[in-house]
């Protein structure tokens, strides 16, 4: 009997663990964005705003379909400075401000190859 | 057995055209090594001090030259799609392109192309004068008929902006969009950067962007391999 038990908590344990990993995957939360739109070269990082509610976002300031936002109007980095979509946050107060580290968000097409080729390893 | 003797035969014989190959082959380079030295020393390249726009030979009609926002580039390598659309340049090659620099663990961005050198080791490398500066605008080009494929300039190019051309047999590279400055246009990667890092113009046009970036003094400005003293006509400077 006590190994009966001893299989079922384990098993729950197991089952327990795999459904934390689940919420945690990447794939969840939207993972890793690239945008080819306006211009190519730009990720979005999903986990570097983990910080943030899903509501915080969308779908006030960004739709929650996939390329939504790469085919909005106001995603320029002209409204952008005007406090449209990223630059709402990234204004200098509550983020790093969009007028400045061009390089943070627009990693280059050379780089993304990289990490396109990472994630097909 | 006479397989036997074909095999010697072929070895030695290939031997033989190696050595034979090797010899000319050094015979022909060391000369024209050493004529590229002595064009270097007769032109004086990398004698000349003081400021090269007013030494006459490079007083030109226009100034052609560009400016590099370095800071602004984000490698969306537009710039380099356009140039390859213009001039058919073919995709294992290229006139412009985006290299990534590490400056004390600050990465950026950096585009290059032919810079135009008043100096130019490759037209004083080039044994048939194919390669050549224009001295109505100081612009570097070659000229497809006249090159014999040799790739001299391409050794000579500290700078690695030329290739060789398999479609037209020829070295081919940056020409500055000259048939498109002639219809009055702009260079093409130009026209294409969206982050406005890429700034062309003349020189002698004292109201021009470039003669404006270039005159203003709390800005210092670079240009790419200064100890080669080939003084490019390509700039580099923060926005």
């Amino acid at each position: 009997m006590k190994k009966y038990i001893l299989l079922l908590v384990s098993i729950l344990f197991c089952v327990l663990l795999s459904m934390n990993c689940l919420a945690a995957d990447d794939d969840e939360s939207g993972g890793l964005i690239i945008f080819e739109k306006p211009v190519e070269g730009v990720v979005f990082e999903h986990k570097l705003h983990s910080d943030l509610d899903c509501s915080d976002c969308h779908d006030d300031i960004f739709p929650q379909e996939a390329g939504g936002t790469a085919e909005a109007k106001d995603f320029t980095m002209k409204a952008m400075e005007e406090g449209e979509t990223c630059g709402s946050c990234h204004d200098g107060d509550t983020a790093f401000s969009v007028k400045k580290d061009c390089l943070k968000c627009h990693v280059g097409k050379m780089n993304i190859k990289k990490i396109e080729a990472e994630a097909g390893e | 057995m006479n397989n036997d003797n074909n095999k010697t035969l072929n070895r030695r014989n290939f031997l033989k055209i190696t050595a034979g190959s090797l010899t000319i082959i050094s015979s022909v380079a060391t000369p024209l090594i050493a004529s590229i030295a002595q064009g270097v020393e007769k032109k004086g390249i990398g004698k000349v001090e003081g400021k090269i726009h007013e030494i006459k030979e490079f007083k030109y009609k226009h100034s052609y030259c560009m400016v590099i926002l370095e800071d602004r580039c984000i490698d969306c390598e537009r710039c380099m799609e356009a140039c390859r659309k213009t001039w058919n340049v073919p995709d294992e090659h290229y006139r412009t392109r985006i290299l990534e620099v590490e400056n004390h663990k600050h990465k950026s961005f950096l585009p290059v192309l032919c810079f135009h050198c008043d100096f130019a080791p490759c037209v004083v490398a080039c044994p048939t004068q194919a390669s050549h500066k224009r001295k109505e605008d100081g612009i570097v080009l070659v000229d497809p008929d006249k090159c014999i494929g040799c790739k001299v300039c391409m050794l000579a190019c500290p700078y690695d902006a030329r290739y060789y051309n398999e479609e037209i047999h020829a070295i081919d590279k940056c020409t500055f969009c000259q048939p498109r400055l002639a219809k009055g246009l702009k260079p093409a990667c130009v026209e294409a950067c969206p982050a406005h890092v890429r700034i062309f113009g003349d020189l002698n046009d004292h109201n021009s962007e470039v003669y404006k970036l270039l005159h203003d003094y709390e800005k210092s400005i670079r240009v790419l391999k200064p100890e080669v003293h080939t003084k490019p006509r390509v700039y580099y400077r923060k926005s």
